[in-house]
């Protein structure tokens, strides 16, 4: 069976509400790829990243009663899955903050080297990292959180937060820059 | 250096939404054996129309509404039905009141007299107003039978009549002397007491058997009765026989 992608956003909301499997598949057809590259960014491998897949969407499915129509559904699904992915890092990340000294711009980056490269290469650099880095890496830059918000969320400091994402910025850098090595780019990752 | 840095974080952020990865294939599947697997689950391919005509909340809200509405009107009832009892309750007390209210100006003008007297010359009771305020009318009715207080030993009043003597008719013999002279002439008759308080005794029919029964001892302790007490024997009462007192000779 498959559903009818003619489905407004409304009527997939309530036909989850009531629990109906069709709209349910409707829902995750149309959200799946997003949430994915979003499990992807947050987990350091691919089984990782689709145990989060599968964690976030059940999550959306019990909990969709609670949808408020006050913003866009999109984000409120983009918001479970990253507090999904927030939930099953926190248990392994030990955060620490970092000394100055150690937070450097990696000097020799070029800003057009991003566009040499592809969103699979991207994505790998990212997931190379280490958990603390690549988290507060993905909330801070992409998600659009502030430092405040992420040390509310990681039950860490401000400061360990802008700590850890300029490491994390500086490791990028360099990888992007010095010539893409695999293998090197994983043994810079802590 | 700032503007390196966030020209860097604006292209990562650009590159990593605009772009989507496909799910792996099977994702679904597990998804929804998962989803089947959770208590309360909806069979798949259901009509979402029938519950969402009513929703859970307006469902919720239709039985709390109801619940209110139905403990209002019981508690309304229970409060009216009270307010009627105390109603049947208000209107007894005022039959109440209202009869002794009757009677009281008819104590008042036999209260000078103090002794009722019958048409046969027998006093039947004394009538003694009291002015206790009664709470409820059980106690009203109570107290309006304590009122009524047997006459114990009082003599009947003489009677004092005025003589009739008809002189006009000859042929009818009038006494010479007053009547009220010839009833004091005659014994005043007590009203036997009755004594409400004390049950009837049934005891001396009792004691004449245990006095026959124990006849020789009777006799014979006849002469020393104050050597030795005579001894009784008590048997328990098997029933109490309901009486109206005893009436004393």
């Amino acid at each position: 069976m498959t559903p009818n992608q003619n489905y407004t956003e409304a009527q997939i909301i309530q036909g989850c509400m009531a629990g109906d499997r069709k709209f349910q598949q409707a829902l995750y057809n149309q959200f799946a790829g997003k949430m994915f590259s979003v499990c992807l960014r947050y987990a350091n491998e691919y089984n990782s990243a689709q145990d989060l897949l599968q964690e976030g969407f059940v999550k959306v499915f019990k909990n969709i009663e609670k949808f408020r129509s006050e913003g866009a559904f999109e984000g409120w699904v983009r918001r479970i899955f990253v507090n999904t992915a927030i939930e099953h890092y926190r248990k392994h990340v030990n955060l620490y903050a970092l000394h100055d000294s150690e937070v450097n711009y990696y000097e020799a980056y070029e800003d057009n080297a991003l566009e040499t490269l592809k969103h699979a290469d991207i994505l790998k650099m990212i997931q190379s990292l280490s958990d603390g880095y690549r988290t507060v890496f993905n909330l801070y830059v992409i998600e659009g959180y502030s430092h405040k918000e992420i040390g509310e969320m990681m039950n860490i400091s401000e400061g360990t937060s802008k700590s850890q994402l300029a490491r994390a910025r500086y490791l990028l850098q360099k990888m992007i820059t010095e010539g893409l090595d695999r293998d090197q780019r994983t043994s810079t990752g802590n | 250096m700032e503007q390196n840095t966030k020209n860097f974080d604006r292209s990562i952020e650009q590159m990593m939404n605009e772009h989507q990865v496909a799910p792996p294939f099977g994702a679904w599947n597990r998804i929804s054996a998962e989803l089947d697997a959770m208590p309360g689950a909806v069979a798949a391919g259901a009509a979402p129309v029938a519950s969402s005509l009513i929703p859970k909340r307006a469902m919720l809200g239709i039985i709390a509404a109801a619940l209110v509405i139905g403990s209002s009107a019981l508690t309304g009832y229970l409060i009216n039905s009270s307010h009627n009892n105390d109603h049947v309750n208000n209107t007894v007390a005022k039959t109440t009141m209202a009869t002794t209210n009757t009677k009281t100006p008819v104590t008042a003008q036999t209260e000078p007299v103090k002794n009722i007297i019958s048409p046969t010359g027998i006093a039947l009771t004394k009538v003694q107003l009291r002015h206790i305020a009664a709470t409820t009318p059980a106690q009203s009715t109570i107290l309006a039978a304590q009122q009524v207080v047997p006459v114990v030993n009082e003599p009947v009043a003489s009677l004092t009549p005025t003589p009739v003597i008809n002189n006009e008719n000859t042929d009818v013999p009038t006494p010479l002397e007053p009547v009220a002279q010839r009833a004091e002439d005659t014994q005043t008759y007590f009203f036997p007491p009755i004594d409400v308080n004390t049950p009837e005794k049934t005891a001396p029919a009792k004691e004449t058997l245990t006095n026959k029964s124990h006849n020789t001892e009777t006799t014979v302790a006849g002469n020393s009765d104050d050597d030795k007490p005579v001894r009784k024997r008590f048997h328990p009462k098997r029933r109490q026989k309901f009486t109206y007192g005893n009436i004393i000779r």
